[in-house]
């Protein structure tokens, strides 16, 4: 019944804007160097293809036409030809050629897409996929983030990427190819971004129940705004260094244990108390809620601003997502790691009301 | 003329042989279906069963395009989505193209075309069966199991039909039967592949050679080989899992010491070859299409044998290259790019041979041989689009996408279904006895090639958009609303075109224009006798000389008649035989 009340609206942004974010895929806007090299060979390829597609579709097309009869003479035979050995010898050769050359150049560009950079600025991002999210480790920093992978921009990267389940497979249509992570083993991939910007990343190997909501979001910056983000990231610093939430009116006001009532930003700081009070700090990193410390599910700095939750399966439009979002996750994510924690209507618009400070 | 006449064929009651065994398989009723050896009533048991599959896997199929036609908010929950198109590609592949080309035509050509009274083993041959559809249920009765969360009713496969681990241990209970369900699927196919070599290397009537054996012939025997090694692989994968889901080893469990690749390297070994056992008899099937409808001899008959068995030899060397993302070293990944692109040179030959068969004949363009080229112009799309894949760097990026998806449709579909239509409505009149309705057949093509055009193109520019695949939804700002509204129509469009096949297959099978012995006059010698062919097949065979021996009986009979119209006439040469 859903799906019938959504047509209407769908056709219509259907004939509007066919493809609003997607309409520079990677083959077009490659944003690395080693999704610029995929896609040099892909369209080499294409064209290639293309060539042959004619020619032989062209063949079949033309004899069809050319040698149709409606009405044969029973016993009429055309010439019977029974074979060619040089035609034979060219339609093998011909085509083995052009693969022989084909492969020739693919070899060539495999070489520099697998060579892990020896750079001393090379980072390293571990890569953790489980049923249904994904954690990043940034090399010897302790940072770890979910969901969320902030990369810089013209550094080159290595992606450690395994599991703890069941297989994923790591991919960013615009950065690079996928790589499999497979439990109990470690793949590498390496590439450098070149365009600063906001990807789409997914798992893109069955995985289960979850598998289509397990996105996320990639940032990639400047390196300075990366270094910077990596402070503010900082386990232990994450509290200190937050900006207090947007609409308090002063720095003292921030939400503290005991004390929701005070807080002018009404019942946001009530929230915040609730917050900490249900233990959302045990799996969240929340500025504003002390002991909010967690890295199990995704920093929930910024939350209010995102227009997708939950690795981007979850729409983001004002507190009433937000709430649906918090009372019951598993009907809007099925196989989310986060739990149903019970609560009441106001419970939830209560801890909304401080989620919406968090810009 | 220089045709020594061939003894006339003559497939009167009178000379019916009248041994006790004949007259046992002559009993009618249903008592004689269940219990039959006869090849031509196991294979047609084999047809209609599987073609029932085949329109549960397509009604599958349709639930799957209705589930992604707008994104966000689809109508199944996606435990159950994950059933359903595991369910399709199961069905599918394993209970309806293998089964239908191998079991079904095979059985009831293989021995007519050779000039046999049944296959080898006629009794392993019933097995064969009757292993099939026991196995199909209980493959589909994990719908009605619980699902162990107890969100659902059902709890079917949800680990897609490659069903790799770690997944497909944790998953519900309908996995196991899952499993079970296709080892005996697969025991099935080597006693059948076993049955079809030993027929084929035996019993061909004296006189046929291997060279002038019919393609399709040689087609059987290529894929029952590849099958008969390929399979014990997959049962044994498929065995690990079971034994780790049950009995508690870690084959494939990391926790354990088991390695999650082992499976899928053992998956693929017969996985990959099985792409070839889904489409070398359907390339058999347009080798014999295409030389009745064009009223010419196969272009490069020996090019067209070898280039099928050196793909059946090529074809265990290149299962890696489902596996270019798993992180196999760069030397690993050379070689089985190197060898998917060698196999793509026998396969060329084959079409550029069935073009120079075409290329100068009387074409007419009746349902089969409109399906055959049908397959020729899309089984080239299908390959082309794998020379994308095969290249590892792009492959990185297209890997399970949707151009994959779309990539296997233009080869099992382009490729083995339209050749399996072409075989259908070739052998209709030899199967029933009756001529199906030429106008819905045509009917069926166009709008079969129109609606698998809309489905499963646009699956290419999806995959490159990035559109992973087996997944249950997508969100609306990916852009990839369009081109799967596009596909939906399409699939339906593709449904209804098979409602005109069933239709028309089921009122001419009833009161069809009786067909006789040979209606295209045909070149092999399951066109020598009646429609169907009683019991014991034959009462006479011809002379073998050549790889078209009705031909030879069709010149021989103007020959002795001395009638006007020569059968070389246009030419100005003789009406040479085969050279072979």
């Amino acid at each position: 019944m859903r799906r019938v009340l959504l047509a209407a609206p769908l056709a219509v942004a259907f004939f509007a804007s066919p493809s609003p974010a997607a309409a520079q895929p990677w083959v077009v806007a490659p944003a690395s160097d080693g999704a610029e090299t995929i896609s040099q060979l892909f369209w080499f390829t294409l064209v290639l293809a293309t060539i042959v597609f004619v020619l032989i579709e062209g063949l079949l097309i033309y004899s069809s036409l050319r040698f149709r009869r409606r009405a044969p003479l029973p016993f009429h035979e055309p010439p019977q030809m029974h074979g060619n050995t040089r035609l034979e010898v060219m339609w093998a050769t011909v085509p083995a050629l052009i693969l022989v050359g084909l492969f020739g150049i693919t070899v060539s560009r495999m070489g520099d897409l697998s060579q892990l950079p020896t750079d001393p600025s090379t980072l390293h991002i571990g890569v953790t996929g489980r049923q249904f999210q994904w954690d990043f480790a940034y090399g010897t920093s302790g940072v770890k983030s979910t969901n969320d992978l902030h990369i810089p921009v013209g550094t080159p990267l290595i992606f450690d990427v395994t599991s703890i389940d069941v297989i994923h497979s790591f991919w960013v249509p615009d950065l690079y190819g996928k790589i499999d992570a497979n439990p109990g083993r470690i793949n590498h991939i390496t590439f450098k971004a070149t365009q600063p910007g906001t990807y789409r990343g997914v798992c893109a190997e069955l995985c289960g129940p979850g598998h289509a909501g397990m996105q996320f979001r990639v940032e990639a910056v400047s390196l300075t705004d990366f270094q910077q983000w990596l402070e503010q990231q900082q386990p232990g610093a994450s509290a200190a260094l937050a900006a207090p939430p947007v609409g308090a009116p002063a720095p003292g006001a921030v939400a503290k244990p005991g004390a929701p009532a005070a807080a002018p930003g009404g019942n946001a700081g009530a929230g915040a108390a609730l917050m900490a009070q249900k233990g959302c700090g045990g799996c969240h990193t929340v500025p504003g809620v002390p002991g909010a410390t967690g890295s199990v599910g995704p920093n929930l700095a910024g939350v209010a601003s995102r227009t997708r939750i939950a690795g981007g399966v979850v729409a983001n439009n004002g507190p009433d997502d937000l709430k649906k979002w918090i009372m019951n996750p598993s009907a809007l994510k099925p196989g989310t790691a986060m739990p149903t924690l019970g609560l009441s209507d106001d419970e939830a618009t209560t801890i909304v009301a401080f989620l919406e400070t968090l810009k | 003329m220089a045709i020594t006449a061939a003894p006339p064929v003559v497939a009167s009651p009178e000379l019916r042989p009248s041994s006790h065994t004949i007259a046992a398989i002559e009993r009618r009723g249903i008592g004689a279906w269940l219990t039959t050896p006869d090849h031509k009533k196991i294979g047609l048991l084999y047809m209609v069963s599987t073609l029932i599959f085949f329109a549960l896997g397509g009604l599958a199929a349709l639930l799957v395009r209705t589930q992604l036609a707008l994104p966000e908010s689809p109508p199944f929950e996606p435990e159950l989505y994950n059933q359903i198109f595991t369910m399709h590609a199961t069905v599918m592949i394993f209970l309806f193209i293998i089964p239908f080309g191998v079991g079904g035509l095979g059985n009831y050509f293989v021995p007519l075309m050779i000039g046999a009274r049944d296959m080898a083993f006629p009794k392993i041959n019933a097995l064969s069966f009757w292993m099939i559809l026991p196995a199909g249920l209980l493959i589909l009765s994990g719908f009605f199991f619980p699902d162990p969360t107890g969100k659902f009713p059902t709890g079917g496969a949800e680990a897609g039909w490659v069903s790799y681990p770690p997944l497909s241990e944790r998953g519900p209970f309908g996995q196991s039967l899952w499993l079970v369900g296709v080892i005996i699927l697969g025991s099935s196919s080597i006693l059948g592949s076993m049955n079809f070599i030993v027929t084929i290397l035996n019993m061909r009537t004296p006189g046929m050679t291997m060279h002038r054996l019919p393609l399709f012939v040689w087609a059987m025997l290529t894929t029952s080989v590849i099958q008969l090694i390929a399979t014990p692989a997959l049962a044994a994968v498929l065995l690990m899992v079971l034994a780790d889901r049950h009995l508690g080893t870690h084959f494939f469990d990391p926790g354990g010491g088991g390695d999650v690749l082992g499976y899928q390297h053992g998956f693929w070994f017969y996985s990959h070859p099985a792409v070839y056992i889904m489409i070398l008899p359907y390339f058999g099937i347009i080798s014999e299409v295409l030389q009745v409808f064009s009223r010419k001899p196969i272009f490069g008959y020996k090019a067209v044998a070898y280039s099928t068995a050196a793909i059946g030899v090529m074809g265990f060397l290149v299962w890696a290259h489902h596996m270019f993302t798993v992180g196999l070293p760069v030397i690993s990944q050379t070689f089985f790019m190197f060898m998917t692109m060698l196999i793509a040179v026998p396969t060329g030959i084959k079409i550029f041979n069935w073009a120079g068969t075409l290329w100068g004949g009387h074409l007419q363009f009746k349902a089969p041989l409109l399906f055959a080229v049908g397959f020729l112009t899309m089984f080239v799309i299908g390959g082309l689009s794998g020379v994308y894949s095969a290249i590892v760097p792009v492959d990185y990026q297209l890997h399970d996408t949707y151009f994959i998806v779309g990539h296997i449709h233009y080869v099992l579909f382009g490729g083995s279904v339209f050749a399996l239509f072409s075989g259908v409505y070739y052998w209709f009149p030899k199967v029933t006895g009756r001529l199906y309705s030429e106008s819905l057949g045509a009917w069926h093509f166009w709008l079969m090639l129109i609606g698998f055009n809309l489905t499963f193109f646009p699956m290419h520019i999806l995959g490159v958009m990035g559109m992973q695949r087996r997944i249950a939804t997508y969100p609306i700002e990916t852009g990839f609303l369009p081109w799967n509204l596009v596909e939906t129509a399409g699939a339906f469009l593709l449904g209804f075109s098979m409602l005109i096949f069933f239709w028309n297959a089921i009122v001419s099978w009833a009161r069809g224009a009786p067909a006789g012995n040979d209606p295209w006059l045909g070149n092999t010698l399951e066109w020598v006798t009646t429609s169907p062919p009683p019991a014991y097949n034959f009462t006479s065979l011809p002379r073998i000389r050549s790889e078209r021996p009705l031909r030879d009986l069709r010149l021989a009979a103007l020959g002795a008649d001395g009638l006007q119209a020569q059968p070389a006439l246009e030419s100005g040469q003789p009406p040479a035989t085969a050279p072979h």
